[in-house]
């Protein structure tokens, strides 16, 4: 693999990171369903994820870039694993609405999987952290540039989201109103 | 929904009423962890795009950390397993 297809991957992973943030805020936002705290957990390593790659359009592709994204993917699976686990009990219905059947942790949790499995494979391809003489592109192209951007952008208004809803207090556990946009008794 | 909200507060809102009910502010509590973790990675994203790379390895090191830690904080919850 040439070193501008690896960027250009880890562009594609940045549009799929904020592609994950954009459905969570579908979910939010059209469905009214105000994520849980293991939810903005969820979401907080899918942003994490995102760091790796950023480095690696920046910096040049090294190991460690893809070693940092593999942790945070980890991480992401085992707080995944522990919601699906806590809404196995049969007759349990589950947090939040099911798409296609599954919950958004189920799909979190694949999708930390898919990203575990996605950065052990493009590890496989050493060629691409050799020095090949590709003249690439300053910060990796507008391409690359918009993508870090999405994610940034996407990622500081989980910050502002985030903080109308928990307050300045600990998050509910089953999240209904914005704490800070309640009337105040 | 958080805008639809935010844009009912500002209309109905009286003349020098805030839209934000600021007794919370003024009374914080311990935990705005979630929002912290937000910030702080938008933060290492900024910093691995346009400042340092050690500076950019260390934060991310701290925030999943603080990652782990506030999971482990929330996961003293008795899990019902149906085994």
């Amino acid at each position: 693999m040439t070193q501008t297809r690896a960027i250009t991957l880890n562009a594609l992973s940045l549009y799929a990171v904020a592609l994950v943030l954009a459905a969570a805020y579908a979910a939010q936002f059209i469905l009214q369903e105000l994520p849980c705290p293991l939810c903005l957990l969820q979401r907080i390593l899918f942003a994490a994820l995102a760091v790796g790659p950023i480095l690696n359009i920046r910096f040049g592709l090294r190991p460690s870039h893809y070693a940092m994204s593999l942790l945070a993917a980890m991480a992401g699976a085992v707080v995944s694993t522990r919601q699906v686990l806590l809404h196995i009990m049969p007759g349990d219905a589950g947090y939040g609405t099911a798409l296609l059947g599954y919950h958004y942790y189920t799909w979190a949790l694949l999708g930390f999987i898919a990203a575990i499995l996605l950065l052990a494979a493009i590890l496989l391809f050493d060629r691409q952290f050799e020095d090949d003489k590709a003249v690439l592109p300053a910060t990796g192209g507008a391409f690359a540039q918009i993508a870090v951007w999405l994610v940034i952008a996407l990622t500081a208004a989980n910050v502002v989201t985030t903080l109308l809803e928990c307050g300045f207090g600990a998050c509910a556990d089953n999240p209904l109103v914005y704490e800070l946009l309640k009337h105040a008794a | 929904m958080a805008l639809l909200v935010l844009w009912d507060r500002i209309r109905s809102k009286q003349v020098g009423e805030s839209i934000i009910d600021w007794r919370l502010i003024r009374k914080p509590g311990p935990l705005v962890e979630f929002t912290v973790l937000f910030l702080a990675t938008a933060i290492v994203m900024l910093i691995a795009w346009r400042g340092p790379r050690p500076w950019a390895l260390g934060l991310f090191a701290a925030v999943l950390i603080a990652c782990v830690a506030t999971y482990l904080h929330h996961a003293t919850d008795t899990l019902k397993l149906s085994f």
